[in-house]
């Protein structure tokens, strides 16, 4: 019941993690592809791009990078599934659930993109630059967020073999701008010392 | 610091807490020079200094205007470094020393040959500030250059060290309690009736209900000696003190700080002190450079070389205000009321004298205090910072007798000390 549960939930984060990207038209079959926005600035911000490499490029370098991105994706979902396995062959049904969770997501992403990936090839093949840059940036997206599942799923079920730590933990504290800033806990530590000298009217002068 | 008051009935003049820190524990932004200030290698930041200070005092040793007063002016030298690492793994150490070296100009002979130096070092690291369980080492030293209560060749100068360690277990973000040892003595260079020394142990629990608001829990205990003993002047004790407050921001101006609790001192001979102690202090930032501070707080103290111990009710206001990030302007106002236990002296417990009475046989004063203070950051490499302080007590307490030759004699309690003072300091 749990995992039918779990699964309707990753189906469910899997339509809101590419809802964008459908809603920017991954296009079907048969249908024209949708006018790419002229401004990309966040379009392009999600996706690790310099809007100057883009403008750089040659379709058809933008194809064959394309076609890394798709192999790329396509590994990542395979070193999840080898994870899966290894969480099966140890029982742990905790980590099952959660790693079924997030490659439920990954296998939507990169469904999407092999269409993108179609999409592109068909931009390039009618001289449509600003189409093909528009796939080639949802394609960029898309890795991005299937690595990031990578890790997700390597780091679930609490820590292990996979999940490898580096460096100093970053800590982000946000304070409103006329929060007091000051610890109160500040001077309790320290010592009092009282240093008192022979008052006078008194047996010492 | 704001047991520090309590020491200040008889105003050890050269050990006055700073005047930025507010009794509530909030304090005035550093200036901005001290943020390029310094030479850093790795997370650690050490900043050398030197001083030149130059002091008026009108009453060095602390006289009434009946018994004739002693003016001097004062060069101090005052080179010394702070160390620390503000932003801290698993090591945070403060470290700060400094050295006084006085030289006493005066018309009275008595006041040139007072002590030459003086000096203060700190030091705490705290191991693993940041984990579940860690642990501290803390010392401090402090050599005081003191003058008697009259005109005399001789010195109040003494050799001070506590030092201690303790463990600090913090399970939650929320909860930090601190147990700790200390041992500290206190020995004088001419006065060695005076040297005392104690074992210190400390259990400190705060728990932060809210980010800003934290609830206390305190208790103190020492077990102290003195190399000489006597009956009715001073006598072994195990004070010890314990109370629960609540310290934090009320709204994002006001923070104060409440506590209560008993304390009583075990006194090995004599009457003993069983009180409330307790603080109520306020404090009210209405911009992050404007600090109010006023509080109330009762305690009692070793009287150390009179009656044993006393009793403190005391009141005090501090203002500062930091323009530009460079000026401070800060001003303090305390008063402080002492409540002695019945003391009458007899025959040969006052030396010099044959014969001796006490205008008071609970003795009471009232000790005062004010200090104005401004404090300029010229540039990186100078500060500057001229003041007035006033220091006295108020009393009506007196010793009169004779001598065994029978001339009279009369020790009044109350003296009043002016000081001026400006220093230049080089840092780098």
């Amino acid at each position: 019941m749990s995992r039918t549960i779990g699964r309707v939930l990753g189906v469910a984060a899997t339509v809101w993690a590419f809802g964008a990207l459908a809603q920017g038209g991954t296009g079907t079959a048969g249908t024209p592809a949708v006018t790419p926005p002229l401004d990309r600035t966040a379009e392009l911000a999600g996706s690790n791009l310099r809007a100057s490499d883009l403008q750089a490029m040659s379709m058809e370098e933008m194809t064959r990078r394309a076609d890394r991105l798709v192999e790329e994706m396509d590994r990542a979902v395979k070193d999840v599934l080898g994870l899966l396995s290894q969480a099966v062959a140890a029982n742990d049904f905790t980590r099952i659930n959660s790693v079924n969770q997030t490659l439920t997501m990954m296998k939507g992403l990169l469904r999407i993109s092999g269409q993108n990936a179609i999409s592109l090839r068909e931009a390039v093949a009618s001289r449509d630059r600003a189409g093909a840059e528009h796939e080639f940036v949802k394609l960029h997206i898309a890795r991005n967020r299937i690595l990031a599942l990578r890790d997700q799923a390597q780091a679930s079920g609490g820590t292990s073999g996979e999940t490898l730590f580096l460096g100093s933990p970053l800590v982000e504290r946000q304070f409103a701008d006329d929060l007091p800033q000051a610890d109160v806990a500040d001077g309790l530590q320290e010592v009092a010392i009282d240093l008192m000298v022979p008052p006078s009217a008194s047996p010492y002068y | 610091m704001a047991k520090a008051i309590r020491g200040a009935a008889v105003l050890a003049l050269l050990l006055l807490p700073a005047m930025a820190v507010a009794q509530v524990g909030l304090s005035l932004p550093p200036v901005q020079d001290d943020e390029v200030r310094g030479v850093r290698f790795g997370q650690f930041v050490w900043v050398p200094f030197l001083g030149i200070e130059g002091r008026y005092n009108s009453n060095v040793f602390r006289q009434d205007s009946r018994e004739g007063r002693s003016e001097a002016g004062i060069l101090t030298l005052r080179p010394g470094f702070s160390l620390g690492n503000p932003n801290y793994s698993w090591l945070h150490l403060t470290w700060d020393a400094s050295v006084d070296v006085n030289f006493w100009f005066s018309d009275d002979p008595n006041v040139r040959k007072q002590g030459r130096v003086a000096a203060e070092t700190g030091l705490r690291a705290e191991f693993f500030p940041k984990s579940v369980v860690g642990f501290y080492i803390a010392d401090r030293f402090q050599r005081t250059s003191t003058p008697p209560n009259e005109s005399s060749t001789q010195r109040y100068d003494r050799n001070f060290n506590h030092v201690g360690a303790g463990i600090q277990v913090r399970p939650g973000s929320a909860l930090d309690f601190s147990l700790g040892y200390a041992y500290a003595f206190d020995l004088f260079d001419r006065f060695s009736e005076g040297d005392r020394s104690f074992h210190e142990v400390r259990l400190l629990a705060l728990w932060k209900f809210f980010p800003k608001t934290l609830f206390l829990g305190d208790v103190d205990w020492r077990y102290q000696q003195w190399s000489t003993a006597q009956t009715g002047f001073r006598s072994g004790s195990m004070p010890l003190r314990a109370a629960l407050g609540v310290r934090g921001f009320v709204t994002r101006q006001l923070a104060l700080e409440v506590r209560a609790g008993y304390g009583q001192g075990f006194y090995r001979e004599g009457s003993d002190v069983q009180t409330f102690i307790g603080k109520a202090a306020l404090a009210w930032m209405p911009t992050p450079f404007t600090l109010v501070d006023f509080g109330y707080q009762r305690d009692f103290e070793d009287a150390s070389f009179y009656g044993r111990w006393f009793t403190t009710d005391s009141l005090r206001l501090k203002v500062a205000q930091q323009f530009l990030r460079r000026v401070t302007l800060a001003g303090e106002f305390g008063w402080s009321y002492l409540s002695f236990p019945r003391v009458v002296p007899g025959t040969g417990d006052v030396p010099g004298y044959s014969s001796v009475t006490v205008s008071q046989e609970q003795r009471r004063d009232h000790a005062l205090k004010a200090r104005l203070e401004v404090g300029y950051s010229a540039l990186r490499y100078l500060s500057l910072k001229v003041g007035y302080q006033m220091d006295g007590i108020l009393t009506g307490f007196r010793m009169t007798g004779t001598t065994p030759g029978g001339a009279p004699l009369v020790d009044y309690g109350g003296w009043w000390v002016h000081q001026v003072f400006g220093e230049v300091q080089v840092l780098y």
